[in-house]
Parts: C-alpha cells; structure tokens; sequence
C-alpha cells in the first residue's frame, strides 16, 4: 500500500511537469505543424535563470518564475523567427521534417552557448519552498513537489480555460484546423506563429525552474525532458491538448511504477518498450485520429 | 450628367497561377459598388484561382486588383479579409472541430466585427434556421447541405464590403440550391456587391445582375443573363440547358 | 517488367552523359591519386573516416530524403554492421572480408524489421519508433555485463581488413577501400532511383494517396527500401569497426545524429551527391575546429540554420533546382513566342 501511494504521488507530480512541458510543444504542433524539438533546451534555460535569480540576486522566489518565463519566451520568439518563419510556404521541401531539423539544431545551439557560458558543473538551483509533508507511513513529499504539481495544473486550467472560451483562443484552434479560413477571417497568423511558440517554450521554462531544484540545473538537463514531451505527445496524438495531458500523467505513472517496484535505470528502456508497443498496436497514439497516422 | 461610380472591385491585366504557370491570363473585370456579377465558363479555367487571387491566397504574377480605392495585389489574406473583402471558398473550408456557432463566431473575428456578433448572429440564424436548431453541433457531423449554410452565413457574419462565393451550389441536391440561392439574393437584395462563381446556370439567372464568361484564364465576354442567353456559341458551349 | 527496370527507353545505368563520365572519372582518379603523394596519417584518416561516413549518410539519406522516411535510428543500423562483423571476427574468425558482407546483411536484415511498423505510422510518429528503437539498443549494450559487446568501452581489438600490411600501406588499402564503396554505394543509389522503384519510393514520399491510388504496394517498396538501406549502412559500420580495430556505443546516440543529420540537410536531403557535399563541408568544419571544442556544436547548429533558410533543399539540392529552373526559363521564351495570348 505504501508503495501504492508512493506511485501514485510521484507519478501525479511528474505527470503535472510532463502535461506542462509537452502541452506547448502539442500547441506548437497543432497550430504550426512544426514539431519543435528545441522545447527540452527551454527548460534547460529556465532552470538556469530560476537559479540565477534564487541564488545570486535573493529576490521573492516568484520573480524566479516570472524571470524564466519571460526569459524563455523571448527564446521561443527568437526560435520560431529563425528556424520556422524563414521555411513557411516554401516549395520543394518537406515543412515538417525540416523543421523538425532546424528546431533541433536551435536546441544544439543553445545548449552549447550554455556550456559556454555556465560550464558543464551542476548547479543547485533552490527550492522555492523548501521542508516536506508526510503524506503516508514514511511517504513524504517536498512542498516544493506539491507547488510544481499545483502551479502546473493551475496554468494548464488557465490555458485550456483561454483555448476553449476566448476570442484568440477560438482563432488559435482555427488555424489549427484550417489555415487558409483562418486566414480569410483575417485572423493575423504571422504574427500568431512567434507568440505561441514563444508562449510554449515559456510553459518549458516555468517548468525548467521547478526541476531545476528538483534535479540541477546544467546545460544537458533539456535532453530528458525532450525526449519525455516527444513521447508524451505523441503517445498521446499529435495536437491533441487533452491527449497530451492524459499521455503525461500516464507516463509518470509508468516511470514512477517502474522506478518504486524495478529500479531507476529501467523506467526508460520500460518506457520505450511500451512506445514501441503502443505505436505498432495505436499507431495514432491515444487520442490522435486514425486518418492522422495512416494514408 | 451623373459620374459613373467607381467599380467597388476591379481586376486589370492579371496573370497568376500556381507553380510559375500560369492560370490567369491578363484578366480584366470591374465589380460595381451594387451588383451580383456572376462569373461562369469551363472547369479549370481559373474562376477559383481568379477568386484566390483576388482575397490574397495567391500571389499575382502580374497585373494590379483595386479594391474600395486601394491596390490589394500581392498583399496577404489576412490584410485582404481586414479590409472587408470576404472570401467564401470552395468546399466550403468550415472549421471540423468547432461547433456551429463557434464557426460563425470565427466569421465576425475582426475587432470591430467581433462588437457587434450578437447582433450578426441572430441575422444569421434568421436568414438560416437550421443553423440554429445545430448551433452546438460539431461541424464534422452537418451534412453537405448545413455546411454550405454553414460557410454562407460565417461569410455573413461581417459586414462585407464585398463579397466573394466559390460554387455555391456544388454537390447540392437541387432542393438544398434553392434555399442556398434564395439565401444569395436577399443578399445580393440588401446592397452587398458579390462576385459570384458558378458552374450551374439554372440558378444564376434570378440573382445575376451581370454575367462574364472566363475561358482559357480570360474574360470572352461579359453581358446580362439575356443577352448571353441569345449567343448560340456560348449557349452551346458553356452553359447547357436553360 | 521488373521494378528495377529504367523508367527511360535509353537502357542506361546512368543518368550520365559522356563529358560527365569524364569528368567523374577524373574527379575520383585525383581523390585516389592522394594517399600516393600525401602521407600525413591525421589527415588521410580524416578522410578515410569522411569517407564512411558518406557511405552511411548516403544509406540515411536514401530512407529519409528520397524515401521520405522519419528514420531516426538509423545510427542503431550502422552499430549493428559494425558490431555484427567485429563480433563474427572475433568470436568464431569469420574472414575479415566475409564479416563484412555479413555485417551488411545484418544491418540489412534489422533495418527490414523497422519496415514493417513504420507503414502504419504518420511520419513523426516514425521518428518515435525509430528513436526508441536505437535507444533501446543502446541500452542494451551499454548494460551487456556478459563481455559480448564490451559494454560501454566497445569490442576488443578487431583484426581488419589489413592486418598484415604497415601502417602507411594499411592506411592507403582502407583509403582505396573506402573510396570504391562510396562510389558503388553513389553509383548504386543514382542507378536505383533511375528505376520504377526509385521513382515510386518518390511518388510515394511527395503523396502517399496517389501512391497508394497507383497500386503501388506500399510494403513491397518499404521492405526493399529499408533492406537496401540497412545493407549499405551496415557495410559502413563494418568499415568501421575495421578501420578503427573497435567500435563503441558511442557511435550511437544524439550528438552524433544531429552532425550527421546536419550533413543531410546542409548538402540536400533526397539528392545523390548532397550527402557528399555536406560531409565534406561540415568533416572540414569540424577539423578546423578541433581546437575549440567548446564551440564547435554551436557552429555546426548556426550553419545548418543559415544554410537552410537561404537554401533550404541544400546546397546541391538548390543547384539543381537552379539549372532546372534555368533551362525551363530557355524552354518557355519559344513557347511563349508561339502562343495567342486571348483578347
């Protein structure tokens, strides 16, 4: 029973992360078509000024938040203009393989000029809000935890709160579906594209804080979280919100699972096994649509 | 002497096409400020690529579009559609995945259109009943029919300066093309100029105020319902039976 | 008629002409004539290294540029050949020159495993399976405890092909070597896309409807395409591991896919020659770089960035396009001259 707990906990909490991070890259997907494969890089990012702003400047640990938040949405505005505007209605090229190309080596780009710049050593990057809470017999979690889980499901309520029932939201889920009516509603798309992919990355950023002190912050902590959105979203069907927010906390509980009742080391190769398996079985992931995955 | 009033759209010497070809071939049309011109002639002659053209989901080889005083060629949809030229596209293009309503919602999407859609709504759910009986069905489950209801009225949710509509009547069982074009000619009744594509002429002749022939990506010739009617090659040629 | 028939009545092998000919054959006597007069070991291992890896990107880019393939995992393949061979060298003393071949078919016979999931996949959702996939091998090597693989330190020492020669000459034998299978591997790929199946691996990349409305079977073409694939990548891997005595888990993995990949793009995804091209560029590159290791990823990702906004089908691929676009131009000045244009 304790381990129950344990699972369930750790996986909710992880879950919550996961949906944040992956939940930008699903948007970016749905409105751009792009599959933007420098959103581990954002968190990277955000967990460098989180630790920034809590350990050299001793400000209210909120303004680490908005800090990296703000930091990587200026990245994600400077990403989509060089790597995905240049490449938008060009001919002869395959957008989404492209782009997924040249995402990737922003993503290179930018954690080398971290490494640059920070060096290789990790950095403790500290709580927000430091002591834990004794949830059940010797199952504790650190408030920091609890804060990471509530702020998550907080901004993706907000979020999809936004997507279903303002005016920009209704237009942003028109040019998923349809850009070319979109555009005849004069809906402003070039404008659009650099905003939402900048909001994404800052969702990675906020996120980015929150591991940083789960974890540390340096300059290959974006590689996981990459690799954990990628699978997340299309686990849970391509521009799906509600897919991807499912896919992630059925992840973490998969991880988390693995990581109580095996050992660390096996949630991946467990977690790629299961992949595997879902993708020849459901090859439009949980709640993508069958004509998105075959002919 | 009155002046003659300026044309609310007019099209000199356009060429466009997909690709480096060429679809359009130096077209040259003018859509007065009140008038339904109807544009027919053979299939894939350029009358839809003519209509994206002109709303700006083509770019324009050569030539120059004039809309409301201003040169809108070359300038993006998004601009276009601001401006209060309304494209209605062929098949219809509704949004699959929203209801009835949130579509129409999309239509009045401008700022200053977005105001006043309460109003627009109601005008719409007015002109098409069974609109609003489906107001919060997803469009994915209308059928042909509501959805060219569907793709009109969004059209109608601004007011439109002018406005551009792809084949109305395109795979609609003929009961259903009545209460489409019955729909276009209160429009066309209210003031709105409409430059209207169709391929079937047994509807046109009740809305049409003019008619243009567009073959081979050019105009052969404009003229009234009438007076086409009378020609013997082009009776023969484009338009069937009358 | 057999899918591997030329599209084109002319029967030739060859989309060449006989100046080109020529002037091939020059270009490959002179990059063979090197190791004759030039004996720095450094730079003629560089190029020997160049040259497998254009072997295999040419395999990479023959799935995911001209098949239109989201193959990720393609790396996985290449460290199958080359574990393969180095493990039948040195555990049953396979010939050196039989375990290549052998390496090839394993690879190939992995590669045509992935073929088969990847069919029902959308593209992206390939790149998944394919990274999973590489992953997953990767990890089970990198925990091999029984001593197979080595673990993560790579195979014991690998005889090669030459074992018996001096350095120099062993290093101008895997030179020559390597150079004849790049050049059967280019020559093998441009022949193959002659062919109706090159043509319908094309037809099927740039519409997968229209393919499928052709009747093209979807399967046949993607087993051959993955098979042809994982033969030639395998062969690089074997190169590999005899060229170096030894191949490691690190040959896999995603820095080494990005530079690659990087390679792709930058000389022209789905062209013959771009793979060439961009090895070549970014291999320089990185020699040039090899003292300032700290901002050598950060100029390769900024190239690839500049080149493809300015030429996003690659440099050779834009070339192409180029004296395409040129000759249509010189066509379509008569056409135009003859045509009425309507009042």
């Amino acid at each position: 029973m304790t381990d129950l707990v344990a699972i369930l906990v750790s996986g909710v909490i992880l879950g919550s992360v996961y949906a944040l991070v992956a939940i930008g890259m699903t948007l970016v997907y749905g409105i751009l078509r792009v599959l933007d494969m420098s959103q581990g890089s954002m968190v990277m990012a955000g967990g460098f000024a989180g630790w920034a702003v809590l350990t050299s400047w001793g400000l209210n640990p909120l303004v680490a938040l908005l800090f990296a938040f703000a930091i990587t949405f200026g990245l994600g505005v400077a990403t989509q203009l060089v790597s995905v505007q240049p490449l938008l209605g060009r001919t002869g090229v395959d957008f989404e393989m492209i782009t997924f190309i040249t995402t990737f080596a922003v993503a290179t780009v930018i954690q080398n000029v971290a490494l640059e710049v920070f060096g290789p050593r990790q950095k403790d990057v500290p709580p927000i809000i430091g002591g834990t809470v004794n949830i059940y017999h010797g199952v504790s979690i650190s408030m920091q935890s609890i804060l990471m889980a509530i702020v998550s499901i907080a901004i993706i309520g907000l979020l999809g709160a936004f997507i279903a029932r303002s005016r920009y939201g209704v237009a942003i889920r028109a040019v998923a579906q349809d850009l070319d009516a979109a555009r005849l509603m004069a809906v402003p798309v070039r404008g659009m594209f650099p905003i939402v992919m900048g909001f994404a990355s800052a969702l990675a950023g906020v996120a980015g804080v929150f591991l940083g002190a789960l974890y540390f912050a340096s300059p290959t902590t974006g590689e996981l979280p990459l690799l954990i959105a990628l699978i997340v979203v299309i686990f849970g069907g391509l521009g799906s919100l509600l897919g991807t927010i499912y896919a992630a906390y059925a992840i973490g509980l998969i991880q988390s699972s693995v990581s109580v009742e095996i050992g660390t080391q096996w949630a991946f190769p467990v977690l790629y096994a299961v992949i595997l398996a879902v993708l020849v079985v459901r090859p439009q992931g949980l709640a993508g649509r069958p004509s998105e995955a075959r002919l | 002497m009155t002046p003659v009033p300026e044309p609310i759209l007019a099209v000199h010497g356009l060429w466009a096409g997909y690709g480096g070809t060429a679809v359009l071939r130096g077209i040259e049309l003018e859509l007065g400020a009140d008038e339904t011109l109807v544009l027919i002639g053979p299939n894939g002659h350029g009358k839809t690529t003519l209509l994206r053209t002109i709303s700006g989901l083509v770019q324009p080889q050569r030539g120059e579009i004039v809309f409301a005083g201003e040169q809108i060629g070359g300038r993006r949809a998004e601009h276009v559609s601001e401006l209060g030229l309304v494209h209605v596209p062929q098949g219809d293009h509704v949004f699959p995945d929203m209801s009835v309503e949130e579509n129409l919602l999309m239509g009045a999407f401008p700022r200053s259109s977005w105001q006043r859609r309460k109003g627009a709504l109601a005008r719409v759910y007015d002109l098409f009943p069974t609109l609003a009986e489906r107001r919060r069905q997803r469009t994915r489950t209308l059928s042909g029919g509501e959805r060219r209801q569907l793709a009109l009225g969004r059209g109608l949710m601004r007011e439109a300066r002018a406005l551009l509509i792809d084949e109305p009547s395109l795979g609609l069982a003929p009961v259903v093309i009545e209460t489409v074009y019955a729909a276009i000619a209160e429009i066309s009744a209210g003031g709105t100029p409409i430059l209207l594509v169709e391929e079937n002429f047994n509807f046109i002749a009740e809305v049409a105020d003019r008619v243009a022939v567009l073959e081979m990506g050019g105009i052969l010739r404009t003229g009234s319902v009438a007076e086409l009617r009378d020609d013997p090659t082009l009776a023969a040629t484009y338009l069937g039976v009358l | 008629m057999s899918i591997f028939a030329p599209v084109t009545r002319r029967q030739r092998l060859l989309p060449l002409s006989t100046a080109q000919w020529a002037a091939w054959t020059a270009a490959i006597l002179v990059i063979a004539l090197v190791p004759l007069g030039y004996t720095d070991q450094y730079i003629l291992s560089i190029i020997v290294t160049a040259l497998i890896l254009v072997i295999l990107n040419s395999s990479w880019n023959f799935l995911l540029g001209m098949a239109g393939v989201w193959n990720f995992g393609q790396l996985a393949i290449y460290a199958c050949g080359g574990y393969g061979a180095g493990l039948l060298i040195l555990e049953w003393g396979v010939p050196a020159w039989a375990a290549l071949f052998a390496g090839g078919a394993i690879a190939s016979a992995v590669s045509i495993l992935l073929a088969f999931p990847t069919l029902r996949l959308y593209g992206i959702y390939t790149s998944l399976l394919t990274f999973s996939f590489a992953e997953v091998i990767l990890f089970v090597i990198l925990n091999d405890n029984t001593g197979t693989t080595g673990g993560p330190f790579g195979l014991d020492f690998v005889n090669g092909l030459y074992p018996s020669l001096s350095p120099l000459a062993s290093m101008r034998a895997y030179y020559w070597t390597a150079l004849l299978v790049a050049v059967l591997t280019l020559a093998a790929i441009a022949a193959v896309m002659q062919t109706r199946f090159g043509m319908a691996l094309r037809a099927v990349r740039d519409s997968l409807p229209y393919g499928a409305a052709r009747g093209i079977s979807a399967l046949r073409y993607r087993v051959l395409a993955f098979g042809f694939s994982g033969f030639i990548a395998g062969i690089a891997g074997a190169l590999y591991t005899d060229f170096n005595n030894t191949i490691q888990p690190s040959v896999m993995g995603l820095t080494p896919m990005s530079i690659y990949v990087t390679m792709l793009v930058v000389g022209g995804l789905g062209t013959v020659l771009g793979p060439v091209l961009g090895t070549a560029i970014l291999v320089t590159l990185q020699t040039l770089l090899v003292d300032h290791p700290g901002i050598e990823l950060t100029i390769l990702g900024s190239a690839l960035l500049v080149i493809v906004v300015f030429f996003p089908r690659g440099l050779v691929g834009e070339a192409a396009s180029l004296s395409r676009r040129f000759s249509a131009w010189l066509g379509e000045e008569e056409v135009a001259g003859e045509e009425q244009s309507t009042p």
